[in-house]
């Protein structure tokens, strides 16, 4: 069970809009390593884990990505609030626009739709913490492209803390993966699924 | 309360908190029934209670409230909710 908190966990306050870079920073809402797919990839893959100690990381950070979820969405919020029809006619904002007027929907930076096919749930911890290790490092890269095309302090400073965010949660899975390793036995190294097969 | 297993327990915060759930989303229409908002206050005061007496006994059942011991992380060692009774 979830229960909300009316509060954002890292401030975002925008004070100019610019519906191009909006446009760009959506797909870490709903690109394919967005926060979105990741908060769904870690959510979907606990029930399969059967380390609690991973699986509580899953918890944890997953329930973290639905916090940066709302961070992006504020940030998309924030630079397209109020916008005119004049500011959004010949921007690359104005296709978007034509679909959502200034709502937020999960779409990738391309206007790709947000689909499931972003995430693996493999239902094998050794296959599941190596995705996630990756999708880490992955939103990370996007988080960097991001910030080369930004500017404006305002919007790096939350995109700079959402950054070190990926790299913290990518620790954090590295020793998940380790506790789920050390509880191979030495004649099943990636031989066959932990989570599965009999006698592993 | 003083007999109840871990399972009779949740059973009970689960009510408790499912007539709070579904308090919220009719106070958010009607932010000014009196009859709802002393419900909803009576219900706040016996969860938090409950909720007390059973992270005593089990360990923490939310993450920012959690009556942490200085020994020894607790958050990560009961059964998750998905794992069922059995």
């Amino acid at each position: 069970m979830w229960s909300y908190e009316r509060r954002l966990q890292y401030p975002v306050n925008i004070r100019q809009t610019n519906p191009e870079l909006a446009m760009v920073i959506i797909s870490q809402f709903g690109g394919p390593d967005g926060e979105l797919a990741a908060s769904m990839r870690y959510l979907s893959q606990r029930y399969a884990m059967k380390n609690r100690q991973v699986a509580g990381v899953l918890t944890d950070i997953g329930t973290e990505e639905l916090a940066h979820m709302e961070i992006v969405s504020a940030i998309v919020h924030q630079l397209t609030r109020n916008l005119t029809p004049e500011q959004i006619e010949g921007s690359p904002f104005a296709n978007y626009y034509v679909d959502h007027t200034l709502g937020i929907w999960p779409q990738a930076a391309s206007g790709a739709p947000w689909t499931s096919t972003y995430f693996q749930s493999k239902g094998d911890p050794i296959t599941d913490i190596h995705e996630d290790m990756a999708a880490e490092q992955k939103a990370r890269t996007t988080y960097d492209n991001i910030l080369r095309l930004v500017h404006d302090h305002d919007i790096c400073d939350p995109i700079r803390f959402l950054r070190e965010r990926e790299i913290v949660h990518y620790q954090r899975f590295g020793e998940s993966l380790r506790l789920v390793q050390e509880e191979l036995d030495s004649k099943n190294y990636y031989a066959f699924n932990p989570a599965f097969d009999q006698k592993c | 309360m003083g007999e109840m297993s871990r399972q009779e327990m949740l059973n009970h915060i689960g009510k408790i908190s499912f007539s709070m759930d579904d308090l919220r989303i009719f106070l958010d229409t009607h932010p000014d029934c009196s009859e709802a908002l002393v419900r909803f206050n009576e219900l706040a005061k016996k969860r938090d209670e409950h909720i007390h007496k059973f992270e005593k006994l089990y360990g923490p059942m939310n993450f920012y409230n959690n009556n942490v011991c200085d020994e020894h992380w607790r958050w990560v060692n009961a059964p998750w909710p998905w794992e069922g009774e059995c």
